[in-house]
């Protein structure tokens, strides 16, 4: 395969090393491990988004840059590199924005994909239930009709970033029959909306992105339903395979890694070839998924291994660092104990390993 | 020999599949591979060889791997190669590939263990570890070939040469290239043995039936299969990032020299887990020499170490990036 369009890619690149040389030379933000999810910082999203490295591949005339899954790859791998405060934008931009664009009406699509695209609406994701985790489809959060609209009640858990953010997206039940995958529909929920409340769920780290959001009686707008009435199992699917097969499955920890590089020893260099082979590797294989997704292929079986393979690799470079912190700089042992503190939750976020692998055997083994 | 490799695939599997499993390394097979022109892909056609690219060649190599044949076109196509550039070379070549050959300490004598097939060949490219490229006629005085055999029963013969070291190939390309061009056709092989053994082992657990279902209803057999197909799309993932950067680097320098060495790191783990994997899923059935699954997997215990251990291509690979340091490794990642 050849790169398309490769000095239109490597222009981005440069675009994006260049703001994010700038802001951390100001000390406007501190590297750190999983700050895709971690690092809220709206002033940084907006910059880059001035910029034209959000919303790139959605047309211009919906606010974005009308490009490539390639070009995305590039500036979002720079971002992830450095271990830039993303998260203000990176879930809306990520697959929201790409949701609204397949399945969305045009009027929906005017209304927030410029808003995504100017990182000026902060999204939110409305799946998990206290009772529907890894079985997403078991959500209990009813959606009933009303007029001019629908009204929603129950309750969403594990919502990232819930307390910044400016929209929701809402997976609701709107019928309830045997069938749990049927009946499921989606939504776009403004957080202002009266009897939409937002509880923090501190995490193990004592940082505060996981919510408990509460839905009393919320009314909904017919135009904010996205796709059809009871089709959503497929959009959810689909949305999550996009969501699955990006740079940040196993660039989480690529901040430490990168310290690391200077710590390590003689001693260490073939535990370091074997990281270094399997990054190469995985970086190919997103690179891959980027390609499949632009030539308008559905790549589920790479985009699953990729974040299976991934996040296994964020974990190795935690253990592998805190062999060599023993011996290293504070600094190293501070950001091992950062990346530690988080890696709990990279097998789990966006499909849980062992789901992953059920995903690929189904795949596998249909006659 | 252009770039429809999709034909390039089914011809070998045309040829390969009509020869029982146990036979696919047979000399009758070896000889059809020679009439097609296989073992010189890669090779101008004005230099006597049958055209085509390195890539149609790492095709063929893989496809023979998916099929469990371990005859030496890897070796016979380099060996056609190297020595292309100082004589014509044709299918009847018989030539065997021999690399990093070491002398004694005397430098009187140099041997050459684990060469592919040689005792069936008439004459030897040599690379000694110095990089001298080499022909030797193995009728020649001073020239011992002695047999040995891999775990998959695959002639590894030991080279032995006592005094002159035949003709010196002045235009054989540099030994790092060599290396780099062996070791990634070997990891091609792997990813093709690994899938072979990856679609009789999804064809078992799909057919047997245990506990009233087939086994492939079992989540944990389920997520075994899985982690097998995980691996399998690790590889080639490697092996393609590897084949593009020797493309860019013809003499394979650092660049794809690196590339490689990632690609036999991953080759060296998946060939692990698939064989490991696949007997566990067909228990005692595969343990049997009438059921095929060893000719796929003793291949995949014998390969990886064959080319360059695993060791020296993670070690080689860390030097680099603690060598040159995180902006060095980046630009190789995502150039």
């Amino acid at each position: 395969m050849t790169i398309p369009n490769s000095a239109e890619i490597e222009e981005l690149r440069r675009e994006a090393r260049d703001l994010i040389g700038q802001w951390r030379d100001a000390a406007r933000f501190q590297p750190r491990s999983d700050n895709w999810m971690r690092g809220f910082d709206g002033d940084f999203s907006r910059e880059l988004a001035k910029r034209g490295l959000t919303g790139l591949t959605w047309p211009r005339e919906y606010g974005g840059q009308g490009r490539g899954q390639l070009a995305r790859l590039a500036v979002n791998e720079e971002l992830l590199r450095a271990g830039a405060p993303v998260a203000a934008h990176w879930i809306g931009d990520r697959q929201i924005g790409p949701a609204v664009m397949r399945h969305g009406s045009p009027e929906l699509r005017k209304e927030i994909l410029p808003g995504i695209a100017a990182a000026q609406f902060v999204f939110c994701l409305g799946m998990s239930e206290p009772d529907a985790g890894s079985d997403l489809a078991a959500v209990r959060t009813m959606a009933v009709p009303a007029a001019g609209g629908w009204r929603v009640s129950g309750r969403k858990i594990w919502t990232t970033g819930a307390h910044h953010a400016t929209h929701i997206y809402l997976l609701a039940r709107t019928q309830r029959g045997d069938r749990k995958h049927e009946g499921l529909t989606e939504f776009i929920v403004d957080m202002d909306t009266p009897g939409v409340s937002v509880a923090p769920i501190v995490d193990l780290a004592g940082e505060h992105h996981f919510n408990e959001v509460t839905f009393s009686d919320v009314f909904v707008p017919e135009h904010r339903l996205l796709g059809t009435v009871g089709g959503a199992w497929r959009q959810v699917t689909e949305q999550l395979s996009f969501e699955r097969g990006g740079p940040e499955r196993f660039l989480s920890t690529y901040p430490l890694f990168a310290l690391v590089l200077e710590h390590a020893g003689p001693e260490h260099r073939a535990a370091v070839g074997r990281l270094v082979a399997r990054l190469a590797t995985l970086r190919r294989l997103a690179w891959n998924v980027a390609a499949s997704l632009d030539a308008g292929a559905a790549p589920i079986v790479d985009a699953a291994t990729l974040k299976y393979l991934g996040n296994a690799f964020e974990n190795d470079v935690v253990d592998f660092a805190r062999q060599t912190a023993r011996t290293g700089t504070p600094a190293l042992a501070e950001a091992c104990a950062q990346a530690l503190l988080a890696s709990p939750g990279f097998t789990i976020r966006g499909g849980a390993a062992d789901v992953l692998l059920s995903i690929i055997a189904k795949q596998e083994t249909r006659p | 020999m252009s770039d429809d490799r999709g034909e390039l695939r089914r011809l070998i599997a045309d040829v390969v599949d009509g020869t029982p499993i146990a036979d696919r390394s047979s000399d009758e097979l070896w000889h059809t591979l020679r009439g097609l022109g296989l073992t010189t892909v890669g090779v101008d056609e004005a230099s006597g060889g049958s055209g085509g690219d390195y890539d149609d060649l790492a095709t063929v190599v893989r496809t023979l791997g998916i099929h469990a044949s371990g005859l030496p076109v890897a070796e016979a196509a380099l060996a056609a190669w190297a020595l292309s550039g100082d004589r014509a070379v044709d299918d009847r070549s018989r030539i065997a590939f021999a690399m990093d050959g070491g002398y004694e300490a005397d430098l009187s004598v140099l041997r050459v263990p684990g060469v592919p097939w040689l005792r069936n060949e008439s004459g030897v490219v040599v690379y000694d570890s110095s990089g001298s490229a080499s022909y030797v006629e193995l009728d020649a005085p001073g020239v011992t070939v002695h047999p040995e055999v891999n775990l998959a029963d695959e002639p590894r013969d030991v080279l032995e040469i006592r005094g002159a070291m035949g003709v010196p190939l002045e235009s054989a390309p540099p030994l790092a290239a060599a290396r780099a061009r062996h070791a990634l056709l070997r990891a091609a092989g792997i990813a093709g043995a690994a899938e072979g053994t990856y679609r009789l082992t999804r064809e078992y657990v799909m057919q047997r039936e245990q506990f009233g279902k087939p086994l492939s209803r079992i989540p944990a057999v389920a997520a075994s299969l899985a982690s097998m197909r995980v691996a399998l799309v690790q590889l080639d993932a490697a092996v393609e990032r590897a084949l593009d950067a020797l493309r860019g680097d013809r003499h394979a320098g650092q660049a794809g020299s690196a590339a490689v060495a990632a690609a036999a790191v991953i080759a060296s783990e998946t060939a692990a887990i698939c064989a490991r994997t696949a007997h566990q899923l067909h228990g005692a059935m595969g343990v049997t020499q009438e059921y095929p699954l060893h000719h796929y997997t003793k291949r995949l215990w014998s390969w990886p170490g064959e080319v360059g251990s695993e060791e020296h291509s993670a070690e080689y690979l860390g030097g680099l990036a603690l060598e040159h340091g995180e902006a060095t490794v980046w630009n190789a990642l995502t150039s």
